[in-house]
């Protein structure tokens, strides 16, 4: 996957990283919008066509998307089957029909830590049994995707990419200091006395917090930002 | 049973949210030291004002018995607040795949004086809906802010948590502790085993609607067939309201009981 945590990320590069997600994970389609209340902005990027973008925007149609209206006030994923099929869910999804797009999707909620939120949808046309079955083991990696997308677009503005500075605990400052020093993960808990699901608890931490897709990419960017020092 | 309250239901039950602020006032007002603050008789906190999710145990009668709050750690949540801070103080988790619990809540005076193992029963229930949904959601693991007794339930229920990142700032003569757990199928297998529960635990809206609907016209057609026991009932919602202690609670729970005994009340 692209990695929008490194510098010099360009806007063509987010385009890329959902078409990414589409391609990895099988979707029709994947598109990501995120508000930043500290800029006061709003950035939207989608594998939709140019057609339907253009309808959407030109119609104000995200002042009524229902995926949206409900994604921003929730914490969990919001599957579309479980939005109430009112009479402006019929509006936007019988237009959205008309260039392709099912009504069949998810939105995947993110809220960053200075009022922030980022939303990734993502939509299958596909029998519903297989919807179902296809989606909770992808899940997890989803997730870490839409905070690894929503924190590269915040990261887009100057404010919010000082604010963005990572700080580590001890604790996962010492994990990222050893796995540098090349020590596997069960060494680590022998030497830390910690379980595995704790460390790996607080490698997840590091990657989000150092907006790495691996332990290597986080352990490079700690080294850079002085983040390493021995426990 | 249990229901999940967020930002797709939340108006429809807006008397059971407001049922819960009651009773964490109920729980948590009356402990010396901690930083609640209780407003016409309801606890909120400014993390309840950033549209959180909530776990929601309901009784048979439709009453809230116990609760949970749910915050992503991505975003503001209690462990970021510098004023909840873990001692020693340290950066917080933050992970896309792990949520916070706090406010955990279970109304023991419910249970009467006797009702320790319905106690358990009902935190067990609300651990196995709140990590389920967890992990249908994507979660892999659950920060919880808990208090020792909590912490011990949870060891003797096979749900010990895997570790812990410190002691929450001391709130009041008891100190809370940020528990993690797993959102894995062997732990709520394990669970589950432990309390004997099986199936499905999720009310759907309308099955949730319905209860709690049905235990309110219960009291309701009670109080109407004798105009006599909406007094009584009435005084023992008041005693209940009024209790300051433990001690006070289950001395109204008792009174309850009794009067359920002798058909004067509904029974929960």
């Amino acid at each position: 996957m692209l990695d929008l945590g490194a510098a010099g990320v360009k806007l063509q590069d987010f385009d890329q990283f959902l078409d990414q997600i589409r391609s990895r994970f099988g979707f029709d389609h994947a598109a990501y919008v995120g508000c930043n209340p500290l800029a006061d902005t709003i950035q939207a990027f989608a594998t939709y066509s140019d057609d339907w973008k253009q309808f959407y925007r030109s119609r104000h149609l995200y002042m009524l998307d229902p995926t949206l209206a409900a994604a921003m006030r929730s914490i969990a994923p919001v599957d579309w089957a479980r939005l109430e099929r009112n009479e402006t869910f019929h509006q936007i999804f019988r237009a959205a029909s008309a260039f392709g797009i099912p009504a069949q999707g998810i939105t995947i909620p993110v809220r960053g830590p200075y009022g922030d939120i980022g939303m990734l949808s993502l939509t299958r046309d596909c029998a519903l049994g297989e919807w179902q079955r296809c989606l909770p083991a992808i899940l997890p990696e989803l997730q870490s995707l839409a905070l690894h997308l929503h924190d590269g677009a915040m990261r887009r503005h100057n404010l919010t990419r000082l604010l963005h500075r990572p700080h580590l605990s001890p604790r996962e400052a010492a994990i990222l200091h050893q796995l540098a020093l090349g020590k596997t993960s069960v060494e680590i808990c022998h030497m830390m006395g910690i379980p595995t699901p704790m460390l790996r608890v607080h490698l997840r931490s590091c990657l989000a917090k150092l907006s790495a897709l691996t332990p290597a990419q986080a352990v490079a960017r700690a080294r850079v930002m002085g983040l390493l020092h021995p426990p | 049973m249990f229901l999940i309250l967020n930002a797709l239901n939340r108006d429809a039950f807006a008397d059971v949210l407001d049922q819960m602020f009651a009773l964490r006032a109920r729980v948590f007002g009356g402990q010396p030291g901690w930083d609640i603050r209780v407003t016409k008789g309801r606890a909120r906190d400014l993390f309840d004002d950033l549209n959180p999710e909530y776990v929601v145990g309901l009784g048979a009668g439709g009453d809230v018995i116990c609760a949970l709050r749910t915050l992503q750690t991505t975003g503001p949540h209690v462990l970021s607040n510098a004023h909840a801070a873990l001692h020693p103080p340290q950066p917080h988790l933050r992970n896309a795949t792990l949520w916070e619990w706090s406010h955990i809540v279970v109304d023991k005076a419910a249970f009467g004086a006797d009702g320790a193992a319905q106690v358990v029963q009902a935190i067990c229930g609300l651990v196995i809906a709140g990590l389920d949904h967890a992990r249908r959601a994507g979660m892999t693991d659950i920060v919880a802010i808990i208090d020792p007794n909590l912490n011990r339930i949870l060891k003797r229920s096979n749900c010990a948590p895997y570790d812990y990142l410190g002691i929450v700032a001391p709130m009041g003569k008891v100190s809370a502790m940020a528990a993690l757990l797993d959102c894995t199928e062997t732990r709520i297998a394990k669970l589950r085993a432990f309390a004997g529960i099986s199936g499905d635990v999720f009310l759907t809206d309308a099955q949730a609607r319905a209860l709690v609907d049905g235990g309110a016209q219960a009291r309701a057609d009670l109080a109407q067939k004798d105009g006599g026991n909406a007094e009584i009932i009435a005084y023992c919602a008041a005693q209940l309201e009024a209790a300051r202690d433990d001690q006070e609670r289950r001395a109204a729970q008792r009174l309850i009981t009794h009067l359920i005994d002798k058909g004067l009340y509904p029974a929960l």
